[in-house]
């Protein structure tokens, strides 16, 4: 390589960690913003997805597992009272902090809290029985890098589960629903479609045991409190107008609906009678197991 | 309640995937290769490069 083309290749790696580096400093200060909410969302509402993924994996009790960007426990409290024991990952204090009172409150005394990053991970190859991660793709600056990374820390024969939000297949409606996304939580990066997914994990040496999605309703409202946002904000009043905008021919693949509208007694009462909206999110669910 | 022993057999630096062991004060875990001490704060290691020190020794 010559010198020049060398610098250039220093300079990439240098922007590039600078990117990586700005992107984490973003999911954690959107993580610390909105603990309180995100955690009480996701270790209520996401407890069905979890079952469902153990369910998928059926762990025989003696594993090694890992939840990678853990956040406030969301995969690893349903896991840990079925292997032998559960490292929780995440970048974000707040989130650990979280993770480890809820395992102490429901007595899961195999529970490993662990400060890290996914696409770095502190773990030689070939350590776990089961990696899990939920959601938290679409909050990394390289995908590619995140599921070989997990690849790597597999055992062989080892299975990976996988549960995350997926964007349509049709380029223009999942770049119009990432960008929606990204004006919400600017720590989002992007989301996959399934076929994308499914294509990653095959070229790391995983191959898929099992399939499927679930549409997910949400109410507008609540979907941008989790994020720390409510009527009036900017944030809200961007991604309503964007939502709204794209119910005709739902180009961003949300299935957006503006909801009943308010009775006169609510009316009266809000400052705001403007009714609720409802989107879609669909999840996806993947198991695999890496190759021998 | 400290680090876990499950934890502490496996875990490796992230740089150059040395095994990393507890210091004397057990606040730290170091990489006897590149010296880096990733600290450990409240039981919690925390393994991330941008949060650990390059000891001298």
């Amino acid at each position: 390589m010559t010198a020049r083309g060398q610098n250039i290749g220093q300079q990439r790696q240098g922007q590039q960690k600078q990117d990586d580096q700005k992107q984490m400093d973003l999911v954690r200060d959107r993580f610390t913003r909105t603990a309180a909410a995100f955690a009480d969302f996701a270790l209520v509402d996401r407890v069905a997805e979890a079952e469902h993924l153990l369910n998928l994996i059926a762990p025989s009790g003696n594993e090694r597992a890992l939840d990678v960007a853990c956040g406030p426990g969301t995969l690893a409290r349903t896991f840990a009272k079925h292997v032998a024991w559960i490292a929780g990952l995440d970048l974000t204090p707040a989130m650990l902090e979280r993770a480890r009172k809820d395992a102490i409150a429901n007595h899961l005394d195999n529970f490993r809290p662990l400060r890290g990053n996914a696409l770095a991970m502190p773990f030689p190859d070939a350590t776990f029985d089961i990696v899990v991660t939920s959601y938290s793709i679409h909050h990394l600056p390289d995908a590619v890098a995140a599921i070989r990374e997990i690849a790597r820390i597999l055992k062989p024969g080892g299975k990976f589960g996988l549960l995350d939000m997926v964007v349509p297949e049709d380029a223009s409606r999942a770049a119009a629903c990432n960008h929606i996304e990204w004006v919400r939580d600017p720590s989002h990066t992007r989301a996959l479609p399934l076929s994308e997914f499914e294509s990653l994990l095959n070229s790391c040496g995983l191959r898929i045991l099992a399939r499927g999605t679930e549409d997910h309703p949400r109410s507008l409202d609540v979907w941008m409190r989790t994020a720390g946002w409510k009527r009036g904000d900017a944030v809200y009043e961007d991604v309503r107008r964007l939502l709204e905008a794209s119910i005709p021919g739902d180009t961003a693949g949300f299935r957006p609906k503006i909801l009943a509208p308010p009775s006169p007694k609510e009316i009266a009462a809000a400052s705001d009678a403007r009714p609720d909206m409802e989107l879609l999110h669909t999840a996806a669910f993947l198991v695999a197991q890496k190759q021998q | 309640m400290a680090v876990s022993q499950d934890l502490l057999d496996i875990l490796v630096c992230p740089v150059c995937k040395t095994p990393v062991k507890l210091t004397g004060d057990k606040q730290g875990l170091k990489c006897s290769t590149c010296r880096r001490v990733y600290p450990v704060r409240d039981d919690i290691p925390v393994m991330l490069v941008d949060e650990a020190r390059v000891d001298p020794s």
